[in-house]
């Protein structure tokens, strides 16, 4: 079942929303949550029922594990490594059985069959996160129930955001969860018509162009040198905007039911280095990353790697995190060494007394980021590496013919061949990323959201649309017709058959 | 509920009877299919309802002299401002409607025929046009919009699937943006075909289109069949008094068109439906009526054109599109073997009569039995096709 589906719209999700204040009411805390739990079931059985039965053998498993990591002191480090190990392997298992039978391919199509069960990575991410965490005595002891809806919790159970049992537990204790709240219902639903209308209006819109793109260079066909930077480019944005987009829909669902989830996305295509980037791009998984992979690499005594060896190792597992596939792992290792670049290059600027920040860079080092990401995108997408070779080789072709002063031929081939309709779309979101304000900063004057980021993102660049930038959400009549007309705008884009491309991570 | 949703469900609601009121004032009745509805509460894109709407608007403001009517293949098929044919058949509207069935097609032309006097009616038909599509909850035709016993539910349903389906708003939207996207004699573009070529080449063209009309040719429905037939008779028979010349012709299919009718086991009918049209075209002539019948679905040099090889994007298709779309190269031959009767040399766009046609289908089928011998591997195609 589909957020950006008339079945979850107009059938799940008034059933759920109505059982949750209704049983929440009348038959206490046990009932109300219970109800979750039974519709997150439900919501992820309506995908795959057999993988229905995995989800719960892997909830029991882990459960089980983090029992006895508390009640036997003595074989606790044991039995975490045990369960931390059996967490990766049948992840490593179901990325096996993707990379074989799937490829990238199957990955990014938003119709294709689903090969794993969905959501396998974050549910797996956050039940390592919930045995360490345990391990180190960081949690307060909950119930099964409570256990089984952190890790079901539907608006998050299939993309994330990624979240910590200390984070959700406490809401599900908190006095007045059940207790009808229009200020938090309205805002949810705002942020969750946010969410609807990126990924149905914006990401779908070019979602066919980029994989008409990748599919022609898969097959052997030839590409126009132009179309590949548009593909890349498209697939930068379509992919923001789809992942995004999800995130905000799973804020706004959750925060209907008044759970506040972490913030995921913070204009990530305004960052001004890889670093600044992996601080605004899907925070919990970066976040994760940095809490159980780099940290204790890092201050590792008995494999004494460093800092820069941690950050090598952290940025490669994050591409196996994705994918066995060569792209990912390639994908991985150049992240891996862009961003050791980035960290040597301060190093090296510091010795000199020179600082990007301060020299009116933000700028040149935003656009350069952002070209960076639209590369790295190439092969992220790519369902193998003379995929994305061949793309490679098409955007090579492009700049040399721009280089050559052949401008015309390239902007006769975009009127002919790009549909108008994908340039149009393409130039809207470029507007939106860099001249309007990311969803936390429009709802910011009525959602305090949890940041998982240790530290802030860096100052950036300056605004495409000023006025825009500085607009900020109220629950005043005005945006109250903007949003009407957004969700209409989004019911009428809406096929209802397009999934989100990290469905299938 | 506090302030807010209040006016966030008040905003909702005038939208959408902002959205309604529009799709009312442009078509109230939900005449041009501009609505469709899936069994239950699901609205969905219904095809082409933009066409339909912006089809009305242009028949009132083109007032054409020649009218040439039929589904897609007439769409892509004629160059209507070409200036040889505007010379001969004065100002042309090209009523080509994707996917139009048969009864659509009828209700347009009744339109034209009602309001404007048209000296030539060509009428485009192949059998797809008699064959039923996937029925959908609320018909086209606003008579069946009540049940027979009045159900309030269906009828309702209905309603709010023409106000507020998708294609509702959107052909509400390209009728207002019309003077800047639309052509007012229609016919497709040729740039623009052109352009999909370029990007797919014939082949890939064909796969798509053929996998559709597979689907399509292997539906039959006895009673929707003969009331198609006999919409066909009554507008012969008003063109007749309205003092048009009708030209009726059977599309040029390519032999893959003709393969994958008799792969889905439909010969037969594909048979006993030209001569019902010829017997029907027979019997208004006998009745003074200024109506012929010319069958372009032969197996010819024309509609034998070989497809370029697979991945060749380069090679272009002298008289066809794809398998189901020939290109306006062929409409012209088209016009001009309708207007001169010539078929001599190649049988192609045959004169059908009474008198000829049994022994035209016997050719046909012997013509067609020795394709199939001298071709295993195009029958193999088009058999895994329907596989």
């Amino acid at each position: 079942m589909l957020f950006n589906s008339y079945l979850f719209l107009l059938v799940f999700l008034p059933l759920v929303l109505a059982g949750f204040y209704g049983v929440g009411q009348l038959a206490g805390r046990t009932g109300g949550l219970l109800w979750l739990v039974v519709a997150s079931l439900i919501f992820y059985a309506s995908w795959e029922l057999s993988y229905l039965w995995l989800l719960l053998a892997s909830l029991l498993f882990n459960y089980l594990a983090a029992l006895l990591i508390r009640k036997l002191p003595r074989y606790r480090r044991l039995c975490l490594w045990i369960a931390v190990l059996a967490n990766v392997a049948l992840l490593f298992y179901f990325k096996l059985v993707i990379a074989v039978f799937g490829g990238n391919g199957a990955a990014f199509s938003t119709t294709h069959h689903i090969l794993i069960p969905l959501g396998i990575s974050f549910i797996t991410f956050q039940q390592i996160a919930f045995l360490v965490d345990t391990y180190k005595g960081k949690l307060t002891e909950g119930s099964a129930l409570e256990y089984v809806l952190f890790i079901t919790f539907f608006p998050q159970l299939i993309m994330g955001p990624i979240v910590h049992y200390r984070e959700l537990q406490p809401q599900f204790r908190k006095a007045g969860l059940f207790r009808w709240n229009p200020d938090n219902f309205s805002l949810g639903m705002c942020i969750f018509i946010v969410g609807l209308f990126k990924k149905v209006v914006l990401a779908d819109s070019i979602a066919p162009f980029v994989d008409g793109v990748y599919g022609s260079i898969a097959q052997g066909e030839s590409i126009a040198p132009i179309d590949a930077w548009v593909a890349a480019l498209s697939f930068t944005l379509q992919i923001y905007f789809d992942f995004s987009a999800y995130s905000d829909m799973a804020i706004g669902l959750a925060r209907m039911l008044n759970i506040n989830l972490p913030v995921n996305f913070d204009a990530p295509y305004r960052a001004v280095n890889r670093f600044d980037y992996w601080r605004r791009w899907h925070i919990s998984f970066g976040a994760f990353m940095r809490q159980y992979v780099f940290f204790p690499l890092a201050r590792a005594k008995t494999f004494k790697v460093g800092h820069v060896g941690a950050l090598a190792v952290t940025t490669l597992v994050s591409g196996f995190w994705h994918g066995l596939g060569a792209t990912f792992i390639v994908w991985g290792a150049l992240q891996s060494l862009l961003m050791l670049g980035v960290h040597y290059r301060g190093i090296i600027a510091g010795k000199l007394g020179f600082s990007f920040r301060k020299r009116g860079f933000p700028w040149f080092s935003m656009l350069l980021t952002f070209l960076v990401t639209v590369l790295l995108g190439v092969l992220f997408r790519s369902s193998d590496l003379q995929v994305a070779f061949g793309m490679y080789e098409q955007m090579v072709v492009a700049v040399h013919t721009i280089f050559a002063g052949d401008i015309t031929a390239l902007y006769q081939h975009i009127d002919r061949a790009v549909d108008r309709w994908v340039l149009i779309n393409l130039v809207l979101m470029i507007l939106i990323v860099w001249g309007m304000p990311s969803t936390r900063r429009l709802f910011a004057r009525h959602w305090t959201a949890l940041d998982q980021r240790t530290s802030i993102p860096e100052k950036t660049a300056p605004d495409l649309l000023p006025w825009f930038r500085h607009q900020a959400f109220g629950l005043t009549p005005r945006w109250a017709i903007i949003m009407a007309a957004m969700l209409c705008s989004a019911l009428i884009f809406m096929s209802g058959t397009s999934r989100f491309i990290y469905y299938q991570f | 509920m506090n302030t807010y949703l209040r006016y966030f469900a008040g905003s909702l609601v005038a939208i959408f009877l902002l959205g309604a009121a529009v799709n009312f004032l442009l078509d109230p009745l939900g005449y041009f299919r501009n609505h469709g509805m899936h069994p239950g509460f699901l609205l969905k894109e219904r095809v082409w309802g933009d066409d339909r709407t912006v089809y009305d608007l242009s028949i009132n403001t083109y007032r054409p002299d020649t009218l040439i009517a039929g589904n897609s293949r007439v769409k892509r098929g004629f160059a209507v401002d070409d200036r040889q044919l505007t010379e001969r058949l004065g100002a042309i509207l090209n009523l080509g409607l994707p996917g139009a069935r048969f009864d659509e097609l009828d209700r347009y032309i009744r339109i034209v025929l009602e309001e404007h006097t048209v000296r030539h009616l060509l009428i485009g038909l192949d059998l797809g046009q008699f064959l039923p599509d996937r029925e959908l909850v609320g018909g086209s035709t606003p008579e069946h919009w009540l049940d027979a016993d009045g159900n309030f539910p269906t009828w309702l349903k209905k309603l709010a699937a023409a106000l507020w389906s998708k294609n509702a708003f959107l052909a509400s939207a390209k009728v207002m943006l019309r003077p800047y996207n639309i052509t007012l004699n229609g016919g497709a573009n040729p740039d623009t075909m052109l352009e999909k070529l370029e990007v797919s080449g014939h082949r890939r063209m064909t796969r798509k289109v053929e996998a559709h009309l597979a689907r399509r040719y292997s539906r039959f429905d006895q009673e929707v069949y003969v009331e198609r037939v006999a919409a066909l008779n009554a507008l012969l028979a008003d063109a007749c008094l309205n003092n048009t010349d009708v030209g009726l012709f059977i599309s040029p299919m390519h032999i893959r068109q003709l393969l994958l009718i008799r792969e889905v086991g439909h010969l037969g009918l594909f048979f006993n439906w030209k001569t019902q049209l010829t017997d029907m075209v027979s019997q208004h002539q006998k009745k003074g009526c200024r109506v012929t019948l010319t069958d372009f679905s032969t197996i010819s040099p024309y509609t034998s054109e070989p497809f370029p090889e697979p991945g060749d994007k380069q090679h272009r298709m002298q008289w066809y599109w794809e398998s189901s779309h020939y290109n306006h190269q062929m409409g012209r031959m088209v016009i001009d073997r309708l207007w001169n009767h010539d078929d001599s040399h190649d049988g192609f766009g045959k004169n059908l009569t009474a008198e000829n046609i049994a022994g035209w289908l016997g050719e046909e089928r012997s013509n067609l039995n020795a394709l199939v011998r001298s071709q295993p591997g195009l029958v193999k195609e088009i058999s895994d096709l329907i596989r």
